[in-house]
């Protein structure tokens, strides 16, 4: 279907549907709610990076006027219970394994008594050696998190090979190696984590919260509690920011239940911004080595890497770090790269808008500029010289077509409304010593996602008054869900926008549609919804044939009626077709096709500027264009990139939390130390889609790709690659500091 | 000011905070007032007193340890001028709690609230009015900010037993969902909302923002929401919502 024949997909231009509630301050986060008697919850956290907890005497806090309840590590040692595929315990009764790891929680009446109560606790520690760089983990002789081997996942479960890199080297003019390293940033969500846990008068356990995925919750805490699901309910209305913090069950939201149980009264808790920062999920520090072989005409004849993934103390994602989908954007002959992730006493890891992508973009397009940067190549031209996957090729690893390949028009199109051609100049032949100097870098970036195994299903019911309530498990965490889901349903069925509702949100008002992470829910929601409104529309279309008496297939769906195709003016109305019961109910699923991974493709081009007497950096101009399929709902596609790119700099050039190797607790646990980027530092962002013309496989949402995770990514290696291009050196690390670019310039 | 003979100067935690943000990197402070330094409404701190005329009297009596709102009048139908300089009765200390006076949004309160609770929590747990978001509880992430007296202040870092007297104006003063001030409307037509959880200080500093600078440009916009952080990095669509309300 070509874009002009769309009603809303692309089109609809109106506002979100949360957007006023939000704006009067009427919408309730986790920590807005309230209910009458409720207890407060705070937690004591471990001061030491590793440690045996050897006693616990609580005695002092339960002393106190106002405290209700203590639990200690021991109370979890008869039945220990981990958190579902982690193997985090609720209350750790052996040992702490990260600075800032729950130990014991108190609940009282007033929040302040039960912060007070953390210091009448007593917790004797026996400090244990610790370990938190990733190589000196993988030492035999390192201090060990676990029995055996701090090496979760060995090369033998995580290589990726294709063709004969001995054979690649052998070819290649000259070889380029060079050693790489991100850093861990926590999401810091301006919403911190919080919950108020409840049984109600329906004998069930409510929990409301902000939360990526619902059905995630009820699980874990189903299986915590030892309780079946279906006593339990999560409300999640929306979620202060999520980027992938907020996506499972976690400690608290378990403890909290706890003491609703043994108290009989409703808790509440929030993490406090420190221990957001430090107990939250982080984008974890990859260490890479990266070898490419090289011919004197720019193409790539090889490529090895071994790459070593700090997965904190409790394994969650895989962290497999340069492997990501980024070998889906150059055919390259010969590759192989091993993945090892390894514990280490620091942070727990998971998802920050995306797994390991922004961490493999930025060192495959950092390395991709670097080679064009020995051969003194223009970055675009080094790029297109080397093979990007187009249309119609096939998957190098299992040899399955791939659907949809919109790189090269990304990069195209970047070029050109970026200026390239005429903006960029080669790198400096020497160092600059004073002033502001420009500099401008571009990045490819690909994107799998869809996180596949998990369920997609949604239900529409068609009201008597011919308008449609959507329900579906979907959270919506300021991505516009709602919206996009409301639009699909639309399109199929000839409403008005308006007449699509999508129902708030909790377990008991839609079925588990998966997490709203992994760039997943337009397509993921976004098909099921698809699925459920062409049962709908099949059903009207039956009903409309019987009622005007000519078969189905000379009909068609116009604005809210159904007419005869070769005669527009018999028709009937939705509403008539729907007045009366039975009522058309449809529930739709979706399993995404086999053997194919869907895949987005995006190019930044970011322009800088250096201040090569402060250090600082200006991303003065960024160019971003996406290829997600579809645009379904355009405002939101574009602020969904703008803001990725915004996070983008804070990855780049600020964002860092530091641990101090003399004491392993972490140092840059506020907003002040780990900063975002802030107002002053937007640039200009120019936002533009393409629309891949080849409608993936099993698509029912008129065509869409994620585009949640892919703008944060590409980003940063246009702005590391255009500090460079500006200053002629490239770094090893990220955050690209001020000290860094002093340093590297001579100046300190 | 009886209020502060009793209690002191406002009391702001992190005075330190409230420097000034030319340089982009770093600084969080940016419009909001943290006790009464920086920002480009520094002078407005000793605002003259308003005359605030209020339809309804409650009285809210809490004590320390419990959790529920009493209202023991609601909602009757007194009229009452108050100004912020005479409201106050001197605050009776009754071991950790103080009996202070708040006009909220037009409505006048009176409390006896515990010492260490914040204008922030007073607000959201004794009063309900959880428009007013807590990001971090220390001054860093803007999206507590409410005007005390037309001044946009950290409530997270006032003391509530020091802003006895003081008129404050929260997100839900500022428009309702059916009655949305003009620069809601520009937010809610321009997109400029993600997960929200920012969106209340946002307003309450433009509103502060247009009540000085009616006219304000891009790079004004920018300065003065330096002191708020938004995750989501939504700034181009918010500043382009700013900019439409200020038309």
């Amino acid at each position: 279907m070509s874009q002009q024949e769309f009603r809303y997909v692309g089109k609809w231009d109106g506002p979100r549907i949360t957007a006023a509630k939000i704006l009067a301050g009427a919408l309730k986060y986790g920590w807005d709610y309230n209910l009458p008697n409720q207890l407060y919850m705070r937690i004591l956290r471990s001061p030491y990076a590793h440690a045996k907890v050897t006693a616990v005497d609580a005695s002092g806090a339960l002393a106190m006027k106002g405290v209700r309840d203590v639990l200690t590590p021991f109370d979890f040692k008869e039945s220990p219970v981990r958190l579902a595929g982690t193997t985090k315990m609720i209350l750790p009764y052996d040992k702490v394994r990260h600075p800032g790891e729950e130990v014991c929680a108190v609940v009282a009446d007033d929040p302040y008594i039960a912060e007070e109560a953390l210091s009448k606790i007593k917790v004797t520690y026996e400090p244990l050696p610790y370990v938190q760089d990733v190589e000196e983990a993988m030492k035999p002789d390192a201090p060990k998190l676990y029995e055996g081997s701090n090496i979760v996942r060995t090369p033998t479960t995580a290589t990726y090979k294709v063709g004969d890199t001995a054979k690649g080297f052998a070819e290649a003019d000259l070889t380029v190696e060079f050693k790489l390293k991100s850093q861990t940033i926590q999401h810091n969500n301006i919403g911190t984590w919080a919950c108020l846990v409840s049984w109600e008068k329906d004998g069930r356990l409510h929990v409301w919260t902000d939360v990526q995925y619902m059905f995630g919750i009820r699980s874990g805490l189903a299986d915590a509690l030892n309780i079946p699901q279906s006593r339990i309910c999560v409300h999640a209305e929306l979620c202060g920011g999520g980027f992938g913090d907020k996506t499972g069950i976690e400690r608290h939201i378990i403890l909290a239940a706890i003491f609703a149980t043994r108290t009989g009264r409703p808790v509440k808790y929030k993490l406090t911004r420190e221990d957001n920062l430090i107990v939250g999920k982080h984008r974890w520090t990859c260490v890479s080595y990266l070898k490419f072989g090289l011919k004197k005409d720019g193409l790539v004849t090889a490529f090895e890497a071994k790459n070593y993934s700090n997965a904190g103390p409790f394994y969650s994602v895989s962290g497999s770090g340069i492997a990501t989908e980024q070998i889906y954007i150059y055919k390259w002959p010969n590759f192989y790269i091993e993945c090892y992730d390894v514990y280490t006493n620091t942070c727990t890891t998971g998802p920050l808008r995306c797994v390991a992508d922004p961490i493999g973009c930025w060192m495959i397009e950092t390395a991709m500029d670097r080679l064009a940067y020995q051969l003194n190549m223009d970055p675009i031209q080094f790029r297109l010289k080397n093979n990007m996957f187009t249309q119609g090729d096939k998957d190098p690893l299992t040899g399955y077509r791939i659907p949809s390949i919109g790189q090269p028009q990304c990069i195209n199109r970047a070029r050109e409304l970026a200026e390239w051609d005429k903006k960029w100049k080669p790198w400096p032949k020497t160092k600059p010593t004073s002033g502001v100097v420009r500099g401008i870098g571009v990045a490819n970036h690909c994107c799998g996602h869809g996180a596949g195994s998990l369920p997609n299903a949604a239900v529409l019911v068609m009201n008597p008054d011919g308008t449609l309530t959507i329900y579906t498990g979907a959270a919506d965490i300021g991505n516009a869900r709602r919206e996009q889901l409301a639009i699909i349903a639309a399109e199929h069925l000839g409403l008005p926008y308006g007449k699509v509702t999508v129902a708030n949100y909790s377990t008991d008002t839609g079925p588990d549609s998966g997490g709203t992470f992994g760039s997943r829910q337009t397509k993921s929601a976004g098909n099921a919804v698809g699925v459920a409104a062409l049962q709908v529309r099949d059903q009207l279309l039956e009903r409309a044939a019987a009622r005007l008496k000519v078969a189905k297939e000379d009909l068609r769906v116009g604005e809210e009626k159904i007419y005869v195709a070769a005669d527009p003016s018999k028709s009937v109305t939705i509403r008539e077709l729907v007045a009366s019961p039975p009522w058309i109910i449809a529930a739709g699923q979706w399993t995404p096709p086999p053997n194919t991974t869907q895949r987005t493709y995006a190019t930044h081009i970011a322009e800088v500027e250096v201040d090569c007497d402060t250090g600082l950096v200006n991303v003065v101009r960024v160019v971003a264009v996406h290829d997600i399929g579809r645009v379904i709902y355009r405002k939101s596609c574009i602020s969904q990139v703008h803001g990725g790119i915004i996070q983008g700099i804070g990855m780049a050039l600020q964002e860092e939390l530091l641990f101090d190797p003399q004491t392993g607790r972490c140092y840059s646990a506020s907003m002040l130390d780990h900063k975002m980027p802030i107002s002053m530092q937007t640039p200009e962002i120019i936002v533009d889609f393409v629309e891949n013309p080849e409608q993936p496989p099993d698509s029912y949402n008129h065509g869409a790709k994620g585009l949640g995770e892919p703008p944060t990514s590409p980003i940063v290696p246009a702005i590391t690659n255009a500090i460079a291009n500006a200053i002629g050196v490239y770094f090893d690390s990220l955050p690209v500091t001020p000290d860094k670019i002093l340093k590297a310039l001579g100046k300190v | 000011m009886a209020a502060e003979k009793v209690m002191g100067k406002k009391i702001s935690r992190r005075k330190f905070l409230g420097v000034s943000t030319a340089a982009a990197v770093g600084g969080v402070v940016g419009g909001i007032i943290v006790g009464a330094v920086g920002g480009y409404l520094a002078g407005q701190a000793a605002a003259p007193a308003a005359t605030v005329t209020s339809t309804t009297t409650k009285t809210v009596t809490q004590t320390a340890a419990a959790t529920t709102m009493t209202v023991t009048q609601p909602a009757t139908t007194v009229t009452t001028t108050v100004t912020t300089t005479k409201t106050v009765t001197p605050v009776p200390e009754v071991g950790y709690t103080s009996l202070i006076t708040l006009n909220v949004n037009g409505v006048d309160y009176a409390l006896l609230v515990d010492n260490r609770w914040s204008l922030a929590d007073v607000l959201r747990e004794k009063l309900g009015l959880t428009g007013t978001k807590t990001g971090c509880d220390r001054g860093e992430c803007g999206a507590c900010a409410v005007l005390v007296d037309g001044v946009p202040m950290l409530s997270c870092m006032l003391l509530a037993c020091s802003v006895s007297g003081r008129k404050i104006t929260t997100i839900e003063g500022i428009g309702s969902v059916g009655k949305l001030d003009k620069i809601q409307q520009a937010f809610m037509n321009n997109e400029g909302v993600q997960c929200g959880m920012c969106i209340p200080g946002i307003i309450v500093v433009t509103k502060a923002l247009l009540e000085k600078n009616p006219k304000p440009t891009e790079a004004e916009v920018k300065e003065a929401l330096s002191g708020n952080l938004c995750k989501c990095g939504n700034w181009p669509f918010i500043v382009k919502s700013v900019l439409e309300a200020a038309k």
